[in-house]
C-alpha cells in the first residue's frame, strides 16, 4: 500500500529535531524504541479505511493540517481559578497539563497519601519508562496502531500514578487543558497508572480547551492492573469545537483485578477513543461503558477490543450515542476468547439513536470465541425513539418536545445511574445535562 | 466421565461418513489444464456463445488477470495459495448430441443421479421437483421443461437460454454482479460453463419447485456455475439447489455466481443444501466453496429470501445478498452453518436498504465441532433514503468441543434515523442441563445432542421446503457424528 508523504513528513522532520530533547533522551533503549517507532509511522502512514480497525473513521481531516509537536513549550499563564469549573471535587487531587505539559504551579497534589506516588513524565524512574513503552496485550495490525506509534517518538509528557501495595487513591484527577495557538499544535501525552496488589483508586481524565482553534490530542495511556487491585478510571472528552482527541489506552488486568471504565465522549470534531484490555489472568474483571454525544458534524468514534486469555474473566461493554446535526458515531467492539479462557462471561451492548435526518451511525459487535463453555452474547439498535413510547407521554400532556428530552435524558441516565462514586455520577450528569441543554434538538 | 466426554465417545462410535464421496466413471472433455485467454475462448466455443458473451467473458478476464494478486484475504479462513493454472476449467461428459429426453442421457449418469437420490426419471413426478441436473462443467438433464413451457416459464441451462433468449440473458446477465464484483465473481465470469436460467412471466405462479443439483465429479476440475434468475411482475418462484462432489485428497474449487432479479410484487425463494465434499478426518481434501450470491429486490414490494444450510465444504465462503432497491421491498436469510473436524466457514449475508419502508430479516446460525471455525459476517446499511427501513438479526454460535471457534462480526451502517435496527448475537455450548434433562427421558447421549442441535436451528429449517427440511434435518446429524465434544 502506498503512503501519503506528505502528511507523514513533516513528523518525521520534526522528530529530527526533537529527538534529543525529548524525556528520557539517552538512555539507549529509549533512543531506540523512539526511533523503531517512527520508522514505523513512517512506513505505515496515518491509517486509512482500508485498515480494518480504522474502516469507520477516516482521518483525511486530521491529515490535511500539519501539526506543530512543541518540545519545550511557553507557560501560557492561567490562575487556578480558570480551572475550577473543570475539577471533579474542589478538593481532589489534581494534576494539571497545559498544552500537554505538566503545570506543577496549578496543581494540587500536596496530600497524596503514602504509598503512593503521582508525577510528571519528567520524574518519572527508569522503570517507569520501561512500563509506559510496553506495547499492548492485545494483538492488532501494525497498522491500526499508527498513531501509538507516533505517540512513542514524540511523548514528552504525562502523569504518573503509581500506587503501592495496598494503597487507596480516591479521587485523582489529570485535567488537559488545551490554549489552541495560532499554529495548531500537537500535544502527545503518555500516562501510566500502575496498581500494585491489593491497591484501590480512581482516576479522572478530563480533556477540555480554553479558546478556540485546532490542536491535536492524541494521547496513550498505559495500565496495569494487579491481583485484586481496583481501578475506577473515568474519562471526559470535552476538546474545542476544531480539535482531534485521539486516544489509546491499554489496560492488562492480573489475577482478580477490576478494572472500571465510564466515558463520556461530547467534543472535538473528530475523536476516537480506544480501549485494548487483556484480561491476562484468572478471574479479571472489566465493566466499561460510556456515552458519546455528537452534534454538528462531529465524528466520534469508540473502539474496544477486550482479550479473554484466561479463564473465569468477565466482561461487559455498554455503549450509547445520541447523534444529532450531520454528526456520525461509530462503535467497533471485538471481544476475544482465547482457546483455554473457558468459564469467560463476556456481553456488549451497542445502543444508538439518531435524532436528525442527517445523522448516521455505524456500528460493529464483533465476537471471535475459541472456547466453548462460555456466555458471550452483543447486541446492537439503532434508531430514532421509541415512538410508542413518545406517544405515551404526549398522550398524557406532555409536548413532543418535553416528550423527546425526557426519553433521551433516560436513556443516558440508565448508564450514568450505573456511576459508582457519587461525585463521578454528578460530575457526568452535569457534563450531559449542559450538552442537552445547548441544542441538542435536531 | 463428563456429560460431553460420553457424547465424544458415543458419536466417534457411530463415526458417520461422506455419503455422496463415489467418482462415476465415465468419459469426459477437458480443456487443457490452466487458465489463458485461449480457455476462455475455448469455453466460450464449445458452448458455441455469440460474440457479445465472448467479449464480455474477455473483459472479466483481462480484470481477473489484473488483480490477480488480490485475492481476498479478510476472511477468516486459511488455506494454501491456489495454483490458478492447475485446474481445468471445463470438463464435460463425453456424448453426442443434446440429449431430447431422458432416454438418451447416459445410464451412467442417470445412476449417478439414482445413488444421489435426485430424482430425474419418473420419481420426480411423484415429487413434483423439476429438476436440472449439472454435472461438472454442463448441464446433462432438465426435466418438465414441457409443462413449465405451457406457463410461458422458462427453466433451462443457461447456455441453452443464450442462444434461446439472448435478450433476456443479455439484459440481465451480469445487472446484479457485475463481471468486475470481486476477485472470484470475476473468475467466474470469464470461465462459467452452465448453470440454471429461469425466466417466469409477469403474473404466472410457478406450480412446482425448480431444483439444480450440481455435482462435480471429474478430478482436478473447478466447477463454476452461474445461475441467473428472474421473477417478473407479480411472479413467483421457489428455487432448490443442492451440491455433491466425490472424495478427493486434491482440494477442488467452486467458484459459482448466482443472480436473482425480481420485479414489481414478485417474490423469490432460493434454497440451498450444500453438502460439497467437506475433506476427511484430518482436514484433507474438500471443495473450496467461494461462491457470490445476490439478489435485486428492483421493484415495489418484491420479496427475496435466501435460506442455506450449509455442512459440506472444506471451506465456504458466501453472502447471499439483498439489494432492496424497491419501495416495501423485503429481503430475508435464513443460514444454518455447520463446521466440523477442520472444516471452515466464513459466511451471512449483505441486507442494502435503498428504497421506502424495505424490510430485511437475518437469522443466522453456526454450529462448530471438533476443529471446525464458523464466522457471521454481514452488513446491514440503511442508506440516507430508506425512510422506515427495518431490519432484525440474529446470530447465533452453538460450540461443540473445546478446540472449535465461532465468530461474529456484523457491520451495521444506519444513516437515516427513521430506521429501526436490531442485531443480537449469543454464542454458548450445549448447556449440561439440557443434555441431563433428555438423557433422565431416556435418550441416548447422540439423540439428545441432535434434538438439542435441531432445536436450536428450528427457525432456518422451517424456512426450507418440506422435501429438503427432512434432508436437511438429516445432514446435520451426519455432519456432526463423530464430532469432539
Amino acid at each position: 500500500m502506498s503512503v501519503d508523504i506528505t502528511s507523514i513528513d513533516p513528523y518525521i522532520r520534526q522528530f529530527a529535531v526533537a529527538r534529543s530533547l525529548l524525556p528520557g533522551a539517552g538512555f539507549a533503549w529509549l533512543d531506540a524504541k523512539r526511533d523503531a517507532a517512527i520508522k514505523r509511522f513512517g512506513s505505515n502512514g496515518f491509517p486509512t479505511a482500508k485498515v480494518e480497525a480504522w474502516k469507520f473513521t477516516n482521518l483525511n481531516p486530521l491529515t490535511q493540517t500539519t501539526f506543530h509537536n512543541v518540545v519545550v513549550p511557553s507557560q501560557p499563564a492561567l490562575t487556578k481559578a480558570a480551572l475550577a469549573p473543570y475539577r471533579l471535587t474542589p478538593d481532589c487531587h489534581l494534576v494539571v497539563f497545559v498544552n500537554g505539559q505538566f503545570r506543577p504551579d496549578l496543581s494540587a497534589l500536596d496530600h497524596v497519601p503514602d504509598g503512593t506516588r503521582v508525577v510528571g513524565l519528567g520524574d518519572a524512574d527508569e522503570d517507569d519508562l520501561h512500563a509506559l513503552i510496553a506495547p499492548p496485550s492485545v494483538a492488532a495490525d501494525s497498522r491500526a496502531r499508527s498513531l501509538l506509534d507516533l505517540n512513542t517518538a514524540f511523548m514528552n509528557d504525562g502523569a504518573v500514578v503509581h500506587l503501592g501495595r495496598g494503597a487507596v487513591l480516591d479521587p485523582v484527577q489529570l485535567l488537559f487543558v488545551a490554549i489552541p495557538d495560532s499554529a495548531p499544535l500537537a500535544f502527545q501525552p503518555r500516562n501510566l497508572i500502575r496498581a500494585e496488589a491489593g491497591s484501590s483508586a480512581t482516576v479522572l481524565e478530563t480533556y477540555v480547551s480554553l479558546g478556540v482553534g485546532a490542536y491535536w490530542t492524541n494521547v496513550v495511556t498505559q495500565i496495569a492492573i494487579a491481583p485484586n487491585a481496583i481501578l475506577r478510571h473515568y474519562k471526559l472528552q470535552a476538546e474545542g469545537g476544531s480539535a482531534f482527541h485521539v486516544a489509546a489506552t491499554s489496560v492488562r488486568l492480573e489475577r482478580q483485578a477490576a478494572y472500571r471504565m465510564f466515558a463520556v465522549s461530547l467534543g472535538a470534531e473528530l475523536g476516537r477513543n480506544e480501549f485494548d484490555i487483556d484480561l491476562a489472568a484468572t478471574d479479571a474483571t472489566a465493566r466499561l461503558a460510556g456515552v458519546t454525544l455528537a452534534c454538528d458534524a462531529q465524528h466520534l468514534d469508540t473502539t474496544i477490543r477486550i482479550d479473554h486469555s484466561k479463564p473465569r474473566g468477565t466482561s461487559s461493554q455498554e455503549f450509547r450515542s445520541v447523534v444529532a446535526g450531520h454528526a456520525h458515531a461509530v462503535f467497533q467492539g471485538r471481544i476475544r476468547v482465547a482457546p483455554d479462557a473457558q468459564k469467560t462471561d463476556a456481553r456488549q451492548s451497542s445502543r444508538n439513536l439518531l435524532l436528525s435526518a442527517a445523522a448516521a451511525a455505524d456500528t460493529k459487535p464483533e465476537l471471535e470465541i475459541l472456547a466453548d463453555d462460555v456466555k458471550c452474547s452483543h447486541g446492537a439498535t439503532v434508531g430514532d425513539l421509541d415512538r410508542d413510547a413518545l406517544f405515551y407521554l404526549q398522550a398524557r400532556g406532555v409536548d413532543e418536545a418535553d416528550a423527546r428530552s425526557i426519553l433521551i435524558d433516560a436513556f443516558l441516565n440508565e448508564l450514568i445511574e450505573g456511576i459508582g462514586g457519587q461525585a463521578a455520577r454528578a460530575y457526568f450528569r452535569r457534563a450531559c445535562d449542559s450538552w442537552l441543554a445547548k441544542g441538542s434538538r435536531p | 466421565m463428563t456429560a460431553t466426554q460420553q457424547t465424544i465417545e458415543s458419536l466417534r462410535s457411530l463415526q458417520g461418513d461422506y455419503k455422496y464421496g463415489f467418482i462415476t466413471d465415465i468419459e469426459s472433455d477437458f480443456a487443457p489444464k490452466g487458465l489463458n485467454e485461449d480457455t476462455v475462448r475455448f469455453i466460450s466455443a464449445k458452448k458455441e456463445e455469440p460474440q457479445w458473451l465472448l467479449d464480455w467473458r474477455l473483459k472479466a478476464f483481462s480484470i481477473w488477470q489484473q488483480t490477480q494478486e488480490r485475492e481476498p484475504t479478510w476472511a477468516r479462513v486459511t488455506y494454501p495459495k491456489i495454483d490458478y493454472q492447475e485446474i481445468y476449467y471445463y470438463a464435460a461428459p463425453k456424448r453426442s448430441k443434446q440429449p431430447g429426453s431422458l432416454d438418451e442421457v447416459d445410464p451412467e449418469l442417470l445412476r449417478t443421479y439414482e445413488k444421489l437420490g435426485i430424482p430425474l426419471g419418473e420419481r420426480a413426478a411423484l415429487a413434483g421437483i423439476a429438476v436440472d441436473a449439472v454435472f461438472d462443467s454442463i448441464s446433462v438433464a432438465t426435466t418438465f421443461q414441457g409443462r413449465l413451457k405451457e406457463l410461458g416459464i422458462i427453466f433451462c441451462p443457461i447456455s441453452e437460454a443464450v442462444r434461446e433468449h439472448p435478450e433476456l440473458v443479455r439484459r440481465y446477465l451480469g445487472s446484479v454482479v457485475p463481471y468486475s464484483d470481486n476477485f472470484f465473481a470475476t473468475l467466474n465470469s470469464a470461465v462459467f460453463s452452465d448453470g440454471s436460467f429461469v425466466y417466469v412471466p409477469p403474473g404466472v405462479h410457478c406450480p412446482m419447485e425448480l431444483s439444480t443439483y450440481f455435482r462435480i465429479n471429474a478430478k482436478n476440475s473447478g466447477q463454476f456455475e452461474r445461475t441467473l434468475i428472474i421473477a417478473d411482475k407479480g411472479s413467483y418462484v421457489s428455487y432448490l439447489e443442492g451440491c455433491t462432489a466425490p472424495m478427493r485428497d486434491e482440494n477442488q474449487l467452486h467458484a459459482a455466481v448466482v443472480e436473482l432479479v425480481a420485479l414489481e410484487d414478485a417474490e423469490i425463494r432460493y434454497a440451498t443444501v450444500q453438502n460439497w465434499y467437506p475433506g476427511d478426518k484430518n482436514g484433507k481434501g474438500g471443495i473450496y466453496n467461494f461462491v457470490t450470491k445476490r439478489g435485486a429486490c428492483r421493484g415495489a414490494r418484491s420479496r427475496i429470501s435466501w435460506t442455506q444450510v450449509e455442512t459440506g465444504s472444506a471451506i465456504t465462503w458466501k453472502y447471499p445478498s439483498v439489494i432492496l432497491q424497491g419501495d416495501e421491498s423485503v429481503g430475508k436469510f435464513h443460514s444454518v452453518a455447520v463446521t466440523n473436524n477442520w472444516q471452515q466457514a466464513d459466511t451471512g449475508t449483505k441486507m442494502i436498504h435503498i428504497g421506502r419502508n424495505t424490510r430485511s430479516t437475518i437469522i443466522s446460525k453456526g454450529i462448530s465441532a471438533g476443529h471446525g471455525q464458523n464466522t457471521y459476517r454481514g452488513l446491514v446499511r440503511i442508506q440516507a433514503r430508506a425512510e422506515g427501513a427495518r431490519n432484525y438479526s440474529q446470530c447465533d454460535s452453538l460450540l461443540i468441543g473445546s478446540q472449535c471457534g465461532g465468530h461474529t462480526v456484523p457491520y451495521i451502517e444506519v444513516k437515516n434515523r427513521t430506521a429501526r435496527v436490531e442485531h443480537e448475537a449469543t454464542t454458548s455450548k450445549i448447556s449440561d442441563d439440557q443434555l441431563f434433562y433428555c438423557r433422565q427421558r431416556g435418550m441416548s447421549t447422540e439423540e439428545a445432542v441432535t434434538t438439542i442441535v435441531n432445536g436450536f436451528c428450528r427457525e432456518v429449517l422451517q424456512n426450507l421446503p418440506m422435501e429438503f427440511a427432512v434432508e436437511a434435518q438429516k445432514l446435520l446429524g451426519v455432519s456432526l457424528e463423530g464430532s469432539v465434544g
